[in-house]
């Protein structure tokens, strides 16, 4: 059996290599998690559920959405249990970093975790209504209104 | 230094983000993924023929292989099968031996 089945001509093809979507898990864990190292345990943790729940995986109509659900609710459930007092990562303690992006970053740490993860799908992806409402498992018209309250709580913070 | 969007500054903090932290891994599936689209693709066209150069091996060599021979059926078998027939080994005239195993009969001189 070939390693993947790849339809010519067409972006969306089937997998079987949970490690394919690797660099897009990894993308998406970028933008929840906003650094590398809390991203690259996220991918790891994302890659273990993919080849544990391989036969789901195979089957998945659009393996790219079934990923990315994935990848948000384990991201979710990290931002979730991480403690408020947890010490900054390596990233945002990096004097070398922009300083406004230290700035932000500071800022998104004080958001909660629904409104990061939106902010995060939304304007670090830049996904559309239906994709996040897809990823979250919520109503497009939920997602429009966390996203507005996302987004006046960065304002909100950031004018502070 | 803050802009005064603060919207305008989130969208640059993810641009940057995205930007500055390498790939996780080659296979990324917007372009990265092209290496391995290759391969399958190769792969793709190569599977066949190796599989047919695989059955023409196989076939000549089950042409190569002798059928005559000694029998492959183990000792006593032929004699349980003249059993089960109710036959008696010693009632069952020997096979006539091998014309090359006769004795070259010799001319008295």
């Amino acid at each position: 059996m070939l390693a993947s089945r790849v339809m010519i001509g067409k972006r969306c093809a089937i997998q079987e290599e949970p490690a394919f979507f690797r660099s897009f898990v990894f993308r998406l864990a970028l933008s929840l998690m906003g650094g590398r190292e809390a991203a690259e345990d996220l991918t790891q943790e994302v890659l273990l559920r993919l080849h544990r729940h391989r036969d789901k995986f195979l089957d998945a109509g659009d393996q790219y959405a079934w990923v990315r659900r994935v990848t948000v609710r384990c991201g979710l459930n990290q931002l979730k249990r991480r403690k408020a007092t947890e010490p900054l990562s390596e990233s945002l303690t990096d004097p070398a970093r922009h300083s406004e992006d230290l700035a932000v970053r500071e800022l998104l740490e004080k958001l909660s975790p629904d409104h990061r993860v939106i902010l995060g799908l939304a304007i670090g992806r830049g996904l559309s209504y239906a994709e996040i409402a897809d990823a979250l498992g919520i109503p497009e018209g939920t997602v429009a209104s966390r996203l507005n309250a996302a987004k006046q709580a960065f304002r909100k913070e950031w004018e502070r | 230094m803050k802009r005064s969007d603060p919207m305008d500054a989130l969208h640059a903090y993810y641009m940057r983000l995205d930007h500055e932290s390498p790939a996780a891994a080659p296979f990324a599936p917007e372009g990265g993924g092209r290496r391995r689209e290759i391969f399958a693709r190769t792969a793709t066209v190569l599977a066949p023929v190796l599989a047919a150069a695989f059955a023409y091996g196989l076939l000549a060599l089950c042409a190569a292989t002798p059928t005559s021979g000694p029998s492959p059926l183990p000792s006593g078998v032929y004699e349980n099968q003249l059993r089960m027939a109710g036959l008696d080994m010693r009632s069952v005239t020997p096979p006539e031996h091998h014309p090359t195993l006769l004795p070259i009969p010799t001319r008295n001189s």
